[in-house]
């Protein structure tokens, strides 16, 4: 039994040290992005200033754009008389659209490339030894196939908890000295980039399995976040959407059937789970629950195959 | 001991394996014969649990091949042609394979390289190695927990010389069960004990390499000699004692019907002449199919 474990030990190790080598330059571009996107939030003033969400009333509760359209609508309205006696208003943000923008850039930045490296990764992680025919190192081993594949798995993970300590550090840091007076949402933001990764992580081993060829699978696992984040920008810009329509007297209705489907996006449920810690309980569950289908489907599916080497 | 008992595969429509038998005694080098595609390769990938069986059933060592796990920790395979992670240099690869079973002993990792000759190039990366050498580094990966059992496809394909011949004195020292592939008699001669031809996924004939030679009829020690004028001597005192003596070129044939009349004709043909060589006359593949599967021939 110990000689098992410390196989499976192995293989967790040898995979973490195989990937991360390919993932160095990865940390130092995801450093970058969030510091110059964080760093971008500094460079405005927020007061604790409450919304006036009467002014204009959307239906998407769960959509932080909602607030940044009706601040910008009260904005205009409350200084219009400033602007026609000539002088230039001064524009201070409110905490709360200060938290959006964290929520819209650096929080939305770091979900897409942990999301896509971790997907590109684990998309070829079996389907690249498999094309190589260097799986049957581990195959022809005392080790169960349910063990190598947890084992990749686990090294996929590993080599996101820098990235999400990081960033775990630097929301901290935001939400207490920027954004003080909210409700930092550090941990949410923690565990919800855990979950992400597990969550790619697994749609990408899923997709590992499916296609034996490396070039393949990769192409589809970078499709993947590829159509997730395009639903999350989609719902992102539906309450502008909603309020060019509602401009231009034309139908809306088909906005509400847009947004649920947009709810596919894993990006939208952990931005709507940030924006509204309330219910962030369910949506993770959401993520979890599809995160552990996904893992099982692929693992069985490996179990299942026949290596021929 | 591996014991297969009708055993079958198919790759989609293709049949691989068609109720296949076979039976290897412990501490016995068993051959598997065949030309390409004839399903010995499948084989080998059942009974190192990388491919399901459709039907029938094996064991090794009295484990069945459901319990993986099992097996697994007794066997060690080695593909026809290894494939690699060229990243690694062959310590590396070796000591992760004994990590997978357990073994972080270093003395363990050095024996198997010194015993396959790879301590000289263990610290070189697999990406500066000829195929030969990373065939002998996926052997040292399969013997370093010591297996009971080897599943060797091919082994000596694509080797150098002298690695043919450590890893057959390897295998002849081990005193281990191991069945091994290969795609003509001459590939095992000298080292296996046993054989079991295939053709089309079936088997033709298995049996003991000298009952082969006997029941196909090359029952025979080639003989030369240092003077071919010595010849009709040996002839005239062989044939005197029974045997029966055919002459093709400067080879002398001696024919003999059970092994036990050998050292009576190494005896007498010592006595009489000047001997450069002898050896069993070799048996070709070809000459298998022509008694046992002369259709499709």
């Amino acid at each position: 039994m110990l000689s098992v474990i410390s196989g499976f030990l192995s293989i967790v190790y040898n995979e973490t040290r195989r990937l991360i080598k390919s993932f160095l330059i990865s940390y130092v571009w995801f450093a970058v992005l969030v510091l110059i996107s964080t760093y971008a939030l500094f460079a405005e003033k927020y007061v604790d200033l409450s919304i006036d969400g009467a002014l204009m009333a959307f239906k998407y509760v769960d959509n932080p754009m909602t607030d940044v359209l009706s601040y910008i609508v009260s904005f205009a309205a409350t200084s219009s008389s400033e602007v026609m006696s000539g002088n230039v208003p001064t524009l201070v943000f409110p905490v709360s659209i200060g938290v959006i923008f964290f929520i819209l850039v650096p929080l939305m930045l770091s979900l897409t490339f942990i999301g896509n490296q971790i997907i590109k990764k684990a998309s070829t992680t079996i389907a690249g030894e498999d094309e190589k025919k260097t799986l049957f190192i581990m195959a022809s081993s005392p080790q169960t196939r349910q063990s190598i594949y947890i084992g990749k798995f686990i090294g996929l993970i590993l080599l996101t908890i820098p990235m999400i300590i990081f960033f775990y550090f630097i929301t901290d840091r935001v939400f207490t000295s920027l954004f003080s007076p909210a409700y930092n949402v550090g941990i949410l933001v923690m565990k919800l980039l855990f979950i992400n990764a597990v969550l790619f992580a697994s749609a990408g081993m899923f997709v590992s399995v499916l296609f034996k060829n490396e070039k393949k699978a990769s192409w589809a696992g970078t499709r993947i976040v590829t159509v997730a984040a395009t639903l999350t920008s989609i719902w992102i810009m539906i309450p502008f959407i909603d309020f060019m329509l509602n401009l231009t007297n034309n139908s809306m209705d088909f906005l509400i059937y847009l947004e649920k489907l947009t709810w596919l996006s894993p990006f939208t449920l952990g931005l709507m789970a940030v924006y509204n810690p309330s219910v962030f309980a369910g949506y993770f569950n959401i993520l979890i629950a599809a995160s552990v289908i996904l893992f099982l489907i692929g693992m069985v599916t490996f179990i299942k195959q026949d290596l021929e080497y | 001991m591996i014991v297969v008992r009708k055993l079958n595969k198919k790759y989609r429509k293709t049949r691989a394996i068609k109720d296949i038998d076979l039976h290897v005694n412990k501490g016995v080098i068993h051959g598997l014969i065949g030309p390409e595609a004839c399903g010995k390769t499948t084989i080998l990938r059942i009974l190192s649990t990388l491919v399901r069986p459709e039907s029938g059933e094996a064991t090794i060592n009295d484990i069945p091949l459901v319990k993986g796990l099992n097996i697994r920790k007794i066997i060690g395979y080695v593909p026809k042609t290894p494939h690699l992670p060229n990243d690694y240099t062959a310590r590396d690869l070796v000591r992760f394979a004994a990590s997978l079973h357990g073994i972080h002993d270093r003395n363990i990792i050095e024996s198997i390289l010194k015993q396959i000759g790879l301590e000289s190039v263990a610290d070189q990366r697999l990406d500066r190695f000829s195929q030969a050498m990373e065939k002998n580094v996926a052997f040292a990966m399969a013997c370093v927990h010591n297996p009971l059992v080897l599943l060797l496809d091919e082994p000596m394909a694509g080797l150098d010389p002298v690695s043919q011949k450590r890893i057959r004195e390897y295998l002849l020292a081990s005193n281990k069960t191991v069945l091994l592939t290969g795609n003509d008699l001459d590939t095992v001669d000298g080292l296996c004990n046993s054989v079991t031809v295939m053709r089309s996924g079936s088997v033709i004939v298995d049996g003991e390499m000298a009952s082969l030679r006997q029941q196909i009829g090359k029952g025979a020690i080639e003989i030369k000699l240092i003077d071919v004028g010595q010849t009709q001597k040996l002839l005239f005192e062989l044939e005197k004692n029974g045997a029966k003596v055919t002459v093709s070129g400067e080879s002398i044939y001696v024919h003999y019907k059970k092994d036990s009349e050998i050292p009576g004709i190494m005896k007498i043909a010592a006595g009489t002449a000047d001997i450069i060589d002898a050896r069993p006359v070799k048996i070709s593949i070809d000459d298998i199919f022509a008694k046992y599967h002369p259709v499709e021939k």
